[in-house]
């Protein structure tokens, strides 16, 4: 026993040095992390199953790409490492804690990505609760026979996509092939660093392999771009039998792809004004475009999640060319109202003048 | 005029490593024109730049929406690029699957068009912009080097604001899609380049706001270049008080005049009692008056002045005839005339500054409507000679007496006609403007049946 504990002890001893060592360079962050908690700084509310997702929905990302890098650099390129061998047929994630770590996850756009995905989760959670699965899956099938070739052509695509990254139930599967071009190329090289790092070697290779996928890859295949050619098309035809957007018609990411486009936002603009305190901008969305009380009042009660209710008096108060201003601003270059932000100039309708 | 609607087939286009657009289906190509682009030069459409830009950068293909306009539509797109294209590594592929368009501004073609014209007959710059600001055409007078730069760019990228113009803030301003009136910018980090900014935003059919629409004018830099501008513009008497001073002084007051009158007429600020409004009629039509003198007398010293020139352009008298029957539509329709011109597939290729030819036609067209009877017809026809070529402009109004007909190209000359709001000058000047471009301009009229002026000039080989 005494021998055991001796033999234990300087491993013991490493990692407690190694965890110090650690914890003197993360608690730097501590304030900065409470002040996250006690004041955040946007509208957004993070329930703790949003949290779970997204951490989930991270690592299952990193796993997919550094997967694939380690399968594309064996397959095509001769890398002969056992890590990467053992990572190529692994269903665990290895580089996502390296890469915390050393921060490479601390990218906006990426964490922006992740935070639509878990708003389109949530919110594709609350329409499952007023619809049955079933119903909404029927209705996703109704432009596949549309008379308008490109249309239908679209929906069949959109429609296999979704498949593909399980968007029609209330979660969304991490896939390499789901990712749009930025979000991948941000990855793909900090993983490919931390997949060398890991494995001592197969550096050349591990780059050739990300250089191949990313020249191969076609974000237009993923489930969101296929919802935004199909909401342009539905939104640019002129046959009486598409009804205006509606997430118990089109499902949550059609609906937003069609809402985006009609007011020239992006989608992730549109997700995240449904995150928002009583959905305010998406509401006023809905009133510039003219969307009628009526069906303005069901898309506020099939996405809501806190109980609230939007009543038709209070739509009908809303100024619509008010509505149109504010909507015009939110179009304007993201840089541009990041700097009038920034720069604290008053918006257009949120001051006393 | 692009075709309407979705196009079956997809629109596709190679660009080389050095983003020169090496060949692209005809659609694309009328797009980059209007934007801005020539044949051959970089990409002009910003929204097809900035997806080009990125996958170069990413090293990727990239499938996104895209929607871009020109001044007659919004053109919404499936674009999809591919590097490498066809032309080795660097260069890029683009794919539009849909090219759908629709009608966009509210504010319709007819009346951008109208408004560039005037804006160059009267040697303003212009630009137009996208929703988001960016830079879609662009038209800054004696600078083609430098606009043809900006398109694609941020307005704010381009300009920076001054202090001066109106009251509330120009950023405040556009957040508002409020009209911008007489703001001073300066080309950024050019200081000696200052222009005054009015603009109206552009709303589409939609509703949603498609951009601005802005007409700039050059402000002198320094008190020596405002007297050297005068000079230039005044050289008949070169020093005199006119030339120097007064031109510059009086435009700036009579634009304020007729810009608040035409507010008040308009009742943009609020209703008024009708003979209130008309009252501000008078004022803008006076003041215009005022304007267009100040305008033929500084136009009088500078074709007076020994070393005055005019640019040889390549311009199309048809094109030209139409562009003055859009400036002169509304004149027309008040007097229910109708303004007869060739069909725009007929071609006259001639030699001529663009600017002092349609100056020229505004004249001869303004004269013949405003002595012509109501519900009458003006017409202008295109005669090919063999090295000239030649506009003829037909009213059926009193005519001319043959003692009458040389004295009408002298200076302040009215032939006893008074407060019909001319001048005097026109014709003067209209003669003096076509012998400069080696052309001549010259009448026939029989009292009774009529008036035609013929414009001539020199031929242009296509």
């Amino acid at each position: 026993m005494a021998d055991r504990d001796s033999q234990n002890r300087p491993q013991y001893g490493r990692e407690l040095l190694q965890r110090a060592a650690n914890a003197a360079r993360s608690s730097v962050s501590v304030a900065d992390d409470l002040s996250a908690a006690l004041s955040p700084r946007s509208d957004v509310r993070f329930s703790d199953r949003m949290l779970s997702f997204s951490r989930q929905f991270l690592q299952s990302v990193v796993s997919h790409v550094e997967k694939e890098v380690c399968k594309t650099a064996i397959e095509h390129f001769e890398a002969a490492d056992e890590t990467l061998a053992a990572i190529a047929g692994s269903d665990r994630v290895h580089s996502y804690q390296l890469l915390e770590q050393a921060g490479a996850l601390e990218n906006r756009q990426l964490l922006k990505y992740v935070f639509i995905q878990a708003q389109k989760v949530e919110l594709s959670s609350r329409l499952v609760q007023k619809i049955s699965r079933s119903e909404l899956e029927s209705i996703l099938t109704r432009y596949l026979d549309h008379d308008n070739k490109p249309i239908a052509e679209a929906a069949m695509q959109f429609l296999v996509a979704q498949g593909r990254e399980g968007t029609t139930s209330d979660t969304v599967l991490a896939t390499r092939e789901s990712l749009p071009a930025e979000i991948l190329h941000g990855l793909i090289w900090p993983i490919s660093a931390a997949l060398a790092k890991l494995s001592g070697s197969g550096e050349s290779q591990l780059i050739a392999a990300s250089r191949k996928i990313l020249a191969e890859h076609d974000e237009g295949q993923s489930a969101a771009r296929c919802a935004e050619r199909l909401a342009q098309l539905l939104n640019a035809s002129d046959d009486p039998a598409i009804q205006s957007p509606h997430p118990l018609l089109d499902g949550v990411e059609l609906f937003v792809a069609r809402l985006a486009s009609m007011a020239r936002l992006n989608a992730g603009q549109v997700y995240t004004f449904t995150a928002e305190e009583r959905m305010a901008r998406l509401i006023v969305t809905l009133k510039a475009l003219g969307i009628e009380p009526q069906s303005a009042l069901s898309i506020h009660a099939s996405l809501d999640g806190n109980g609230e209710s939007l009543t038709a008096a209070s739509y009908q108060e809303i100024d619509a060319q008010d509505a149109r201003h504010l909507l015009q601003s939110w179009t304007l270059d993201p840089a541009y109202q990041a700097a009038k932000h920034a720069l604290d100039i008053p918006i257009s309708g949120q001051t006393d003048r | 005029m692009t075709a309407k609607g979705n196009l079956a087939e997809p629109v596709r286009a190679e660009l080389g490593a050095d983003g020169r657009l090496l060949s692209a289906d005809a659609p694309l190509i009328r797009l980059n024109r209007q934007c801005g682009g020539i044949d051959g030069g970089q990409l002009a459409i910003p929204q097809l730049a900035d997806l080009v830009r990125l996958s170069k950068r990413l090293g990727m293909n990239l499938s996104r929406s895209a929607v871009a306009a020109n001044e007659e539509s919004t053109i919404e797109m499936w674009v999809k690029t591919r590097i490498p294209g066809m032309n080795g590594p660097g260069s890029v592929g683009i794919e539009i699957t849909e090219w759908q368009e629709s009608e966009a501004p509210a504010e319709d073609s007819f009346s951008l068009q109208r408004q560039r014209d005037l804006d160059r007959l009267n040697g303003r710059g212009s630009v137009r912009t996208d929703a988001s600001l960016r830079i879609m055409s662009i038209f800054l007078p004696g600078r083609p080097e430098i606009a043809a730069g900006m398109v694609g760019q941020m307005l704010w990228e381009c300009f920076e604001t001054l202090p001066g113009g109106q009251g509330t803030g120009v950023a405040d301003a556009i957040e508002e899609r409020q009209p911008i009136r007489n703001q001073l910018m300066q080309r950024t980090g050019q200081a000696s380049e200052k222009y005054a900014f009015s603009g109206q935003p552009l709303i589409d059919g939609g509703g949603i706001f498609s951009g601005y629409q802005f007409s700039l004018e050059r402000e002198a830099a320094t008190e020596a270049e405002a007297a050297d501008g005068a000079k230039d513009r005044a050289g008949l008497i070169g020093d005199s008080l006119f030339g120097q001073q007064l031109a510059p002084a009086l435009r700036q007051p009579l634009d304020k005049i007729i810009a608040n009158a035409e507010t008040i007429s308009n009742q943009l600020v609020g209703p008024l009692r009708g003979n209130y409004s008309d009252y501000a009629n008078d004022i803008a039509a006076a003041g215009r008056h005022l304007l267009s003198l100040v305008d033929d007398l500084s136009d009088l010293e500078a074709i007076e002045k020994a070393n005055f020139t005019v640019a040889a352009d390549d311009i199309d008298l048809v094109d030209l005839a139409h562009r003055t029957a859009g400036l002169l539509a509304v004149k027309s329709a008040d007097h229910q005339i109708r303004i007869d011109v060739p069909p725009e597939e007929r071609e006259a290729p001639a030699k001529g500054e663009f600017r002092r030819v349609l100056q020229i036609l505004v004249n001869l067209v303004g004269n013949a409507i405003r002595y012509s009877p109501d519900g009458s017809v003006i017409k202008m026809q295109v005669r090919q000679d063999a090295d000239t070529i030649s506009l003829l402009v037909t009213d059926q109004g009193d005519g001319i007496a043959p003692e009458d007909q040389a004295k009408i190209f002298e200076k302040f000359e009215r032939l006893g006609r008074s407060g019909d709001g001319g001048s005097g000058l026109g014709l003067f000047i209209s003669r003096r403007l076509a012998e400069a471009m080696d052309g001549s301009l010259t009448v026939e009229s029989q009292v009774g049946k009529g008036t035609t002026f013929t414009l001539t000039l020199p031929a242009r080989q296509k």
